[in-house]
């Protein structure tokens, strides 16, 4: 028996685009997959990052408070035993309110979150669109060409048959022709038929996904790169906390040493009997050491503002009313 | 008139009308499956290159932060490690001056630490977004 030529082709050609347009969908449906694990990748990378963050902050505040506490510790150890100590002595005392260190205030900015694997810009109704005008194109043309030039199993031109006739003529045609003439018949037309349309549907599908897959790996990797470059934003940044540690250190460091050289001038100054005249070197030591406590414990760790600012992070240094 | 020679008789059927649906459809089709992997090719270009303009940023922009934070850690460890010097260097000078009861250097020395302490090195640079802006700009110059 002669294999019918026609819907061989058809057959093959609608079975290669619909195996075609199931492999390239699956290759957009897997390109998605692996776009939502690199995105999701780098989403974890970025919150163990901003916890860490968080934490040396966290860090950073107990230690500033620590500082506040002793600067509250020698106000009291100092310049109050100072002011007693002059009014004392019947002179007038006027202090300041002082603003003490508090910690340290976050306000974090966090990056754009990932778009999510199915992005607005592929334009999925004109895919949908070509897909099914490319089903129809087929199913409506492949006959329509059929009608045009081709001829019944008697000899006639399909073109000159109409109604049920020719559209069995057609499908016989698309056949291989009628079962009598040892071609596969109407049924094997309409199956071929079937067949050569899906096809081209299923390919048009499939590009149109494998676009989307594209497209989401494409958004992905922007995550990916933004996180890996807010990442390192914030090693920077938690590398200037070191570096603000050490410089709560170095005031911390000063200010104590201070408060021990003040406490020794003033533990000097009231086991004499203060005479004005007198004691004018020893009042004059143990005032220069207060003044000197006193302006330790105004200044700025960083800058007049007390702030620090990142990419991600906005810091500010707190402060609190001494009662 | 013999049978045969008897003209067939009936009606005569018109051409089939045109079919609505032509054969042009089927090109049509042809058409947009090749326009649909043109495009589709044309698009996983443009991505690709897309991709690879996001990963030459990222690796450039990582390292441009870490040499500037690497920069600013080795620049702040020798500042701080000088004044720390500097610092003690003024202590011992104001124990030497309480102890011999010179009031004057005491003065001097205790102003020396406070002007000292006051002046904060972190003062320029709390704003690392700037810093990374200057980091990126070739013309920028940095006074130390």
């Amino acid at each position: 028996m002669v294999l019918p030529l026609i819907p061989l082709v058809l057959i093959g050609l609608g079975t290669s685009t619909g195996v075609g347009g199931v492999v390239t969908g699956l290759m957009g449906g897997l390109k998605m997959k692996d776009a939502h694990s690199v995105a999701q990748a780098a989403q974890k990378r970025y919150v163990e990052s901003m916890a860490i963050t968080q934490d040396r902050v966290r860090k950073c505040n107990e230690r500033i408070q620590e500082y506040g506490r002793e600067q509250e510790q020698a106000r009291e150890l100092v310049i109050k035993r100072m002011a007693a100590f002059v009014e004392r002595h019947r002179q007038q005392v006027k202090q300041n309110a002082a603003h003490l260190l508090d910690g340290l205030e976050a306000e974090q900015r966090d990056i754009e979150a990932f778009a999510g694997a199915l992005t607005a810009d592929v334009n999925w109704i004109k895919g949908a669109g070509v897909a099914a005008l490319t089903g129809a194109g087929a199913y409506a043309g492949i006959p329509g060409a059929v009608t045009l030039m081709g001829a019944a199993s008697t000899g006639t031109a399909i073109s000159s048959l109409s109604g049920a006739a020719a559209q069995s003529a057609t499908m016989a045609w698309l056949g291989g022709g009628s079962l009598a003439t040892g071609g596969g018949g109407v049924a094997l037309g309409t199956a071929a038929l079937g067949v050569v349309t899906i096809g081209p549907t299923m390919l048009i599908g499939g590009l149109t996904l494998n676009s989307q897959g594209e497209k989401a790996m494409t958004n992905a990797k922007e995550h990916e790169a933004k996180v890996a470059v807010a990442v390192e934003d914030a090693a920077t940044l938690r590398s200037f906390l070191d570096t603000l540690d050490t410089r709560v250190e170095e005031v911390s460091g000063v200010l104590a040493g201070l408060v021990q050289r003040a406490q020794d001038a003033l533990a000097s100054l009231e086991q004499l009997q203060f005479d004005s005249r007198q004691h004018t070197a020893e009042f004059q030591r143990a005032l220069s050491l207060t003044f000197a406590v006193r302006d330790i414990c105004g200044v700025a760790l960083i800058s007049e503002d007390g702030q620090i600012n990142s990419e991600m992070l906005h810091l500010i240094i707190k402060y609190r009313e001494m009662k | 008139m013999t049978a045969a020679k008897k003209p067939v008789e009936g009606v005569v059927l018109p051409p089939a009308a045109k079919s609505a649906l032509s054969a042009v459809d089927a090109l049509g089709a042809l058409n947009n499956v090749v326009d649909g992997t043109r495009d589709y090719l044309r698009l996983r270009e443009e991505e690709l290159t897309k991709r690879a303009n996001i990963n030459t940023y990222a690796t450039v922009e990582v390292e441009r932060i870490q040499q500037a934070s690497s920069l600013l850690k080795d620049y702040f460890a020798q500042v701080f490690a000088e004044r720390a010097k500097t610092i003690d260097g003024l202590f011992r000078h104001l124990d030497d001056a309480m102890a011999g009861g010179d009031a004057a250097t005491s003065a001097e020395a205790v102003r020396g630490i406070v002007d000292l302490a006051k002046s904060s090195p972190l003062a320029d640079i709390s704003d690392l977004s700037q810093v990374r802006k200057a980091l990126d700009d070739p013309d920028h110059v940095w006074e130390f």
